[in-house]
């Protein structure tokens, strides 16, 4: 009843993310129940680290490669299944999040850039 | 032995040349002898391994700037030996390490490295030899 004042483009694209939000809670709880193998673990860790590479701001693509790999070095000493297979199951739905947020900030980059990209300290 | 034996076919002759009565082969690199009834064990001829190998090595600043990466990578201090024999492995390095590894060189050099070729990686060598290989084919 409150989304009758918006315009319809705004409904759809609302109830479009909560589809995928479901959709990915949903393989999120399905991929749990099988145990990663170590060479899935990695790929996903590779895919994240490649998928933050794609962030235009320097910041938020440091925060999200350290994020990731402090992340997996925390999990890497789980021995049971289930928190491994849970652990993975969030890792992929933090990598849609990324990959999905790094095309949204290409939307809205910035022409400035942060002065700890430049090859040499100017001063 | 005997099923060896039963199993094997008999040879006339190899090269125009008469064999020994009951000589047997079962395969071309297994041979059963068996002289008036008394069988011997089987002589298995193994192919000699390769005495030259030839190597595609890596320029020597590449094989430096890998190095580097790696020190870097691995929290190393300057100090420390790393030459392009050096294993990852044995600087202290864990799967998640190599990855890492793998990224910083891939951001360095501006390359892109496929999976199954990052998991055949492991050694100073190997990266580097990687890196060239890419970056000529590249160009």
């Amino acid at each position: 009843m409150i989304f009758l004042d918006l315009p319809s483009i705004h409904i759809s694209s609302l109830t479009l993310y909560s589809v995928l939000y479901l959709e990915g809670a949903m393989s999120a709880a399905a991929s749990s129940s099988a145990t990663p193998s170590a060479a899935q673990v990695l790929s996903l860790f590779r895919s994240l680290l490649r998928a933050a590479r794609e962030f235009p701001d320097y910041n938020i693509r440091e925060y999200t490669k350290r994020r990731t790999i402090d992340s997996f070095r925390h999990n890497a000493t789980l021995s049971d299944p289930s928190q491994i297979s849970t652990a993975f199951a969030h890792g992929k739905s933090q990598l849609a999040v990324v990959k999905r947020q790094a095309v949204v900030y290409s939307l809205y980059d910035s022409p400035l850039r942060s002065v700890m990209e430049l090859q040499q300290v100017p001063f | 032995m005997a099923s060896l034996l039963q199993c094997s076919m008999p040879l006339v002759s190899l090269s125009n040349r008469a064999l020994v009565p009951g000589t047997r082969i079962s395969n071309p690199s297994s041979v059963s002898l068996s002289i008036k009834g008394r069988s011997f064990p089987s002589v298995t001829l193994q192919p000699r391994g390769r005495r030259f190998q030839l190597r595609c090595a890596a320029k020597p600043e590449t094989v430096k700037k890998v190095c580097d990466i790696v020190k870097k990578q691995l929290a190393l201090p300057d100090e420390s030996a790393v030459t392009g024999e050096s294993k990852f492995a044995a600087l202290g390095a864990d799967s998640l390490d190599t990855v890492e590894i793998v990224m910083g060189l891939e951001e360095e050099f501006g390359i892109t490295v496929e999976e199954e070729s990052a998991q055949s990686i492991t050694t100073v060598q190997d990266a580097a030899d990687m890196i060239d290989k890419l970056l000529e084919t590249k160009a």
